[in-house]
């Protein structure tokens, strides 16, 4: 039975993986991208950060993430999906589930930021650390589940290997997609700090496509709190993060004619 | 890393035991005090971990301690330390916050009961998220090398995450890449 349900997972994972691990043609077939999953952080009894004004993370990031999805139906040609549309509690396995079932190509969580002190301010963008998923891979599946059911059970060799190629594919993407998204904020919101920082255990390892969670502005800073109310601020950084995707899905149709 | 850490903890065990013996030798009232149990070591140099005043990365604070008793005991003062927090750097858990128990068990995995405040005083950012759970993680992989991973839970239950970006069903292996200390000696 257990094997039965074993075999059963792996080719569930052969064909969410795959694609993607080898050739990358889910991402990189016609017109580029086809789905992008925008996910707006927290949620419901989850606040998330709160501004000395009480301006609530859970508020700026919906706000931001329905704009940007907007701006997006408006300029490309590609299926958004949101994880969440209203103000509600979605726990992590939700949102990572639905970005699965979803087949997205591109997943963009939006937060705001929060610091110890009152003096931190910017703009942070985060994309999976992939040595760090590695190296925690390599000691073995006695972490989550696994540890519950079956301790030193032994993940299937292919298994590993294929779930190593996707996680660096997708980190590498992520890192790209990234960039982009730094480059096109500087560009439009030059007095802003904006900063790329990986993470090792991301909310989002368990979702099969590449991912970026922004963070942008520190809610517990005046000026991005004064920054974070305004209308404008919220919507060049939604047009920064549409060009940053305009410019990932050209580079990604590039590839594919050969 | 694991040697360094070995040797470390052996010095310091080493300079414990001359000590005891050199107030044994002398005879002073101290003695009757510091024979508790044989696994006990008195006064000893542990090393704390708090946020950098740039909240970029964590940095070591090292402090004398009396710790006594069962591992589990040493380890829940040295959590308590680090909750008491430091003058000069800045604390990465938040007010209020109590340890209601720890235990060790197999393979090494410590797991922490933290009272709701870890969560409900925190500030909620990613990086602050990342700096609690490292502070913590590291602290006690640091000073106690039998421990290999933490589990944390919050009110006796596991949690998703703590403020909702980082997976904290997982047990948490040290991370050293985030300490200063490091870096610069790599750098
Ligand atoms: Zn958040």
């Amino acid at each position: 039975m257990k094997n039965v349900s074993r075999l059963f997972l792996l080719l569930l994972f052969l064909q969410s993986v795959t694609p993607s691990a080898y050739g990358i043609n889910s991402i990189h077939t016609g017109t580029g991208l086809k789905t992008i999953v925008i996910d707006p952080g927290h949620g419901g009894s989850d606040k998330g950060g709160e501004g000395k004004n009480g301006l609530l993370e859970k508020d700026v990031a919906l706000e931001v993430s329905l704009s940007l999805r907007q701006m997006m139906l408006n300029n490309l040609k590609i299926n958004v999906v949101m994880t969440r549309d209203g103000d509600y509690d979605l726990s992590l396995k939700k949102r990572t589930d639905m970005a699965n079932m979803s087949k997205g190509d591109l997943l963009i969580s939006i937060h705001t930021g929060s610091s110890y002190s009152r003096d931190i301010k910017g703009i942070r963008i985060y994309y999976l650390d992939y040595e760090e998923v590695r190296k925690e891979f390599m000691v073995g599946p006695s972490n989550h589940e696994a540890e519950a059911d079956n301790n030193g059970g032994g993940e299937d060799d292919v298994e590993i290997i294929l779930r190593d190629m996707a996680i660096s594919d997708f980190s590498n993407e992520g890192g790209h997609v990234a960039e982009l998204i730094q480059k096109n904020l500087t560009e439009i919101i030059p007095d802003q700090n904006v900063i790329l920082k990986s993470m090792p255990i991301l909310i989002f390892r368990d979702v099969n496509m590449p991912s970026v969670m922004i963070e942008i502005g520190n809610l517990t800073n005046q000026d991005d709190m004064m920054r974070l109310k305004d209308r404008k601020y919220r919507d060049k950084v939604a047009m920064a993060i549409l060009n940053a995707v305009k410019e990932y899905s050209r580079v990604n149709s590039g590839m594919v004619t050969r | 890393m694991k040697r360094y850490i070995f040797v470390f903890i052996f010095a310091v065990f080493t300079t414990g035991m001359v000590g005891y013996f050199a107030l044994y030798y002398k005879g002073s009232e101290n003695t009757r005090r510091v024979v508790s149990t044989p696994l006990s070591i008195d006064k000893r140099d542990v090393v704390l971990y708090f946020s950098s005043r740039d909240e970029e990365n964590l940095v070591p604070e090292i402090r004398q301690i009396n710790l006594k008793g069962t591992l589990e005991e040493q380890v829940a003062e040295v959590i308590r330390e680090l909750i008491n927090g430091s003058k000069d750097l800045i604390n990465t858990i938040p007010d209020g916050v109590k340890v209601h128990g720890l235990k060790i068990g197999r393979d090494g995995i410590l797991s922490i009961d933290f009272s709701r405040e870890l969560r409900e005083n925190h500030p909620g950012g990613s990086w602050s998220e990342m700096l609690t759970i490292y502070s913590i993680v590291d602290t006690v992989t640091g000073n106690f090398p039998d421990i290999k991973k933490v589990k944390m839970l919050i009110e006796g239950r596991e949690i998703e995450t703590l403020v909702g970006h980082i997976d904290t069903k997982r047990t948490l292996m040290e991370k050293r890449d985030i300490i200063m200390d490091d870096k610069m000696r790599k750098g």
